[in-house]
């Protein structure tokens, strides 16, 4: 990645990221260091693993993510996120269009749809 | 306090102080996260001080996580009316109460007063009618103490940024505006004309404007 990509790459996880978030959400309900880890740490999706928790704050005020707290063995209660129907019919509509958006961008880049 | 946690201690205060002008619910839950976050993190390495670097590391500089806390709220001219509408929902939720629990009362005590006049104008013979249902000096009286009362959520609703442009005006007007009315059709209108239905009409109107913005309030401060 070269210095400019930076602010290129915020731009594009605006919208991305936070339905990469819901689908990581879609089988099980997740924690936060869990989430972190499977969206990787080479900073391509989070500019740091920080990142993601006012990320989650604004899924859970928009409804489309809600916490548990679950007793773990190792140390204090630990908030689970989870989706809720909201939440699954944005990934949903999120999954129907991204591909084809993606392979749009893709088409173009190589030289335009024909 | 060894090295790891001041630095921890450190990183948090940081991120709080760069926090400070967001939603205080949603600053909290962000710290909250964080810190749990790297209490995993810590709790299932060694513990030492390289691992609690490389944890803060992977975090992020704290500006970025704040910058990405800002970004769920959009910068601009309106940003301090959408920013202090989300800050303190439970004082103007408060205030909305308080000023309709008011304009209620007073609507109520009106409705009440002139609906128990009206018997004895049609009970009795023209003159002794008409006399009673004008207000007796001593209700006068009553409601020159009244009339301070619906100051206060007046002056709530009027001092809260929260609420602004239509919904505050009419607010604020709901609670002067039963008093005038109250006052106008227990003085001023002929007795007789003033039927049961226009007063019940009348002070129901009001109290549906009244009611219509304090749910709109409600609904703004829950965004």
């Amino acid at each position: 990645m070269e210095p400019g990509d930076s602010a290129i790459l915020t731009h594009l996880r605006r919208g991305a990221l936070e339905h990469c978030v819901l689908a990581l959400l879609d089988g099980e309900p997740r924690y936060g260091l869990d989430i972190a880890r499977r969206l990787g740490d080479d900073g391509v999706l989070l500019a740091g693993e920080g990142t993601l928790y006012p990320l989650l704050a604004r899924l859970r005020k928009q409804g489309l993510v809600e916490t548990t707290w679950a007793e773990s063995t190792a140390g204090p209660p630990r908030r689970y996120y989870s989706l809720t129907a909201a939440g699954r019919i944005a990934l949903a509509s999120f999954q129907r269009t991204w591909t084809t958006f993606r392979d749009a961008v893709d088409a173009t880049l190589s030289g335009g749809q024909q | 306090m060894n090295s790891s946690d001041n630095r921890v201690a450190t990183y948090l205060d940081d991120l709080a102080r760069m926090l400070s002008d967001i939603d205080p619910g949603e600053r909290d839950e962000v710290l909250a996260g964080i810190r749990e976050h790297l209490d995993a993190e810590i709790g299932s390495s060694d513990g030492g001080d390289a691992a609690v670097q490389a944890a803060l590391l992977r975090l992020g500089p704290p500006e970025r996580v704040a910058a990405e806390a800002r970004a769920g709220h959009p910068a601009g001219p309106g940003a301090a009316t959408a920013v202090a509408r989300v800050t303190h929902p439970t004082r103007t939720r408060v205030a909305t109460a308080v000023a309709l629990a008011l304009v209620v009362w007073l609507a109520l005590w009106i409705l009440v007063t002139r609906l128990a006049m009206l018997p004895l104008l049609y009970g009795g013979s023209g003159n002794e009618g008409v006399e009673a249902l004008l207000p007796h000096p001593s209700e006068i009286l009553l409601m020159v103490p009244l009339s301070p009362v619906w100051l206060v959520p007046l002056a709530l609703v009027l001092l809260a940024p929260e609420v602004s442009g239509r919904p505050k005006i009419w607010l604020a007007l709901s609670g002067p505006a039963v008093f005038v009315v109250g006052l106008v059709a227990g003085v001023w209108f002929d007795p007789l004309a003033v039927t049961t239905a226009v007063v019940v009409i009348g002070t129901l109107g009001v109290l549906g404007l009244a009611v219509a913005i304090a749910r709109r309030v409600w609904r703004e401060t829950s965004a």
